[in-house]
């Protein structure tokens, strides 16, 4: 059975020593939605990603994937992009590819291969010889070609030429089913804006708001890069 | 069951720079051989020759051991690891995976070794004589070899998994990760040897009496020994990186 949240954290908190990055949030996402988790550097983004991912284990609450605490079950239905250029340097991009291929069920090689056409990135190609740009592509085709339930996108296109960008979002939109969630990490909320469905604010490790991208353009006559630099305006 | 494509992975990414050191290291012994001359005069070698091979010799071992820790750090604990923990699949497969790789590389590196050495030392009939010692020898000496293997083969297993461990437990601090890997390298260290090892030393003093078949009990013991340390290192790791990661 599928409950319709795919993702669920309940008082959520995660501390580094004395230092507290995640403060008790509470957040469902459901299934279906393009959501912004926009904050400014150090509020708590990556590290609420990386909880989901299993790649830092939380101090205290609770947060759980299609209603499973991250494991390696959860793993086979979520698709994460990290911040990091996870890729060594010395395969190629079709190695990669077998390499996705060889671990997730939901792989799309096919459909991989048609966008790094598009972006004119050669498989045979190494990527010691790529920049960072064109490894955050690579990533990004990797991750957007498998058929997930929920992505992860953690600062997908802060690396990346404007001109790429576009093609980036619409592959975004139009990659991911109707029972899939998108999150997007991000602080260059203009460009993603029109993405969006709904956005959540978090500031110091807590969530400041959770609505949908409508329901801010009508109770404020803004967009939401407008009211972000309102929200955080005294920053 | 992932482990067999996590190893054939493992095993590229680590032989990509052993191989090319095995292909160098024996080309140098036929090189040093041939140097020698035939009557082997090993005192009128060419030294720079031989200082080379001697030199490469050791830098096999050296880079061997350094891959092992470099493909269980870097792979698991930094950036890759970001890719590597999150495979639908447990973290025990992906020790394991670095394990079988890592000893696999171990064994190859001391046999391309010896082969080295053989060939550099090599005389006409000295096959046939290897082969007719064999041949000569009693079914006792079998299980003296097999048990000296197997002694051989779990201490190798258990000092690539004290590496593993010291690893896991230095990514849990927050800041200054290799220095705690390195500290808790030789905290474990200390205690085994002031448990562990001293233990061994008393079964060594009671059990050797000259014999072949206390010999072999010592072999067989010491390996058990090594096997329950094997299993406490596996669990240690594993639980680490299952349920405590701490990827920066």
């Amino acid at each position: 059975m599928m409950s319709t949240e795919i993702l669920c954290c309940k008082n959520l908190t995660k501390r580094f020593g004395a230092k507290t990055a995640l403060n008790g949030i509470n957040l469902n996402i459901e299934r279906g939605k393009i959501v912004g988790l926009l904050g400014p550097n150090g509020s708590g983004k990556t590290t609420l990603i990386k909880l989901a991912n299993a790649l830092l284990t939380k101090t205290d609450g609770e947060i759980l994937i299609n209603g499973l605490a991250p494991s390696a079950e959860t793993k086979k239905i979520v698709s994460y992009l990290p911040d990091k250029t996870y890729l060594n340097s010395w395969m190629k991009v079709k190695d990669i590819l077998n390499f996705f291929s060889d671990f997730y069920d939901d792989f799309n090689a096919q459909k991989a291969l048609d966008m790094l056409a598009r972006l004119d990135i050669s498989p045979e190609n190494r990527l010691k010889t790529m920049s960072k740009g064109t490894k955050e592509k690579v990533q990004l085709i990797l991750v957007m070609s498998r058929e997930a339930q929920i992505y992860f996108l953690d600062e997908p296109i802060a690396g990346v030429d404007p001109a790429a960008r576009d093609y980036i979002l619409n592959t975004i939109i139009s990659n991911y089913n109707e029972n899939a969630s998108v999150v997007i990490s991000t602080h260059l909320i203009s460009d993603i804006e029109k993405v969006l469905d709904e956005a959540v604010f978090i500031q110091n490790g807590e969530i400041k708001l959770h609505k949908t991208v409508d329901e801010i353009r009508q109770e404020n006559g803004s967009s939401v890069d407008n009211y972000f630099r309102e929200v955080f305006k005294c920053l | 069951m992932f482990i067999g494509k996590l190893l054939k992975y493992d095993m590229k990414a680590m032989g990509r720079i052993l191989f090319p050191m095995y292909a160098v290291l024996i080309v140098l012994s036929f090189i040093t051989k041939i140097s020698l001359g035939p009557e082997r005069k090993f005192f009128s070698a060419n030294v720079p020759l031989f200082v080379l091979f001697i030199m490469f010799l050791t830098a096999v071992s050296v880079a061997t051991l350094i891959i092992i820790i470099q493909r269980f750090y870097k792979n698991l604990l930094c950036e890759e690891g970001y890719l590597m923990n999150t495979l639908p699949l447990k973290a025990w497969k992906n020790i394991a995976a670095k394990l079988i790789s890592a000893f696999i590389w171990t064994a190859a590196s001391f046999v391309v070794s010896l082969l080295s050495i053989f060939i550099l030392v090599y005389e006409q009939g000295m096959v046939l004589g290897f082969l007719k010692l064999f041949n000569d020898i009693k079914p006792d000496y079998f299980n003296i070899i097999a048990s000296s293997v197997l002694y051989a083969a779990t201490k190798i297993l258990e000092n690539i998994l004290m590496l593993y461990t010291s690893m896991a437990i230095g990514q849990l601090a927050n800041v200054h990760k290799k220095s705690l890997s390195v500290a808790a390298f030789f905290g474990i260290y200390s205690v085994k040897t002031l448990t562990v090892d001293r233990l061994n030393v008393i079964i060594l003093n009671n059990l050797l009496n000259g014999s072949w078949a206390s010999m072999i009990n010592f072999y067989l013991i010491g390996s058990l020994i090594s096997i329950i340390m094997i299993a406490v290192y596996f669990v240690v790791t594993n639980y680490i990186i299952e349920k405590k990661l701490n990827l920066e």
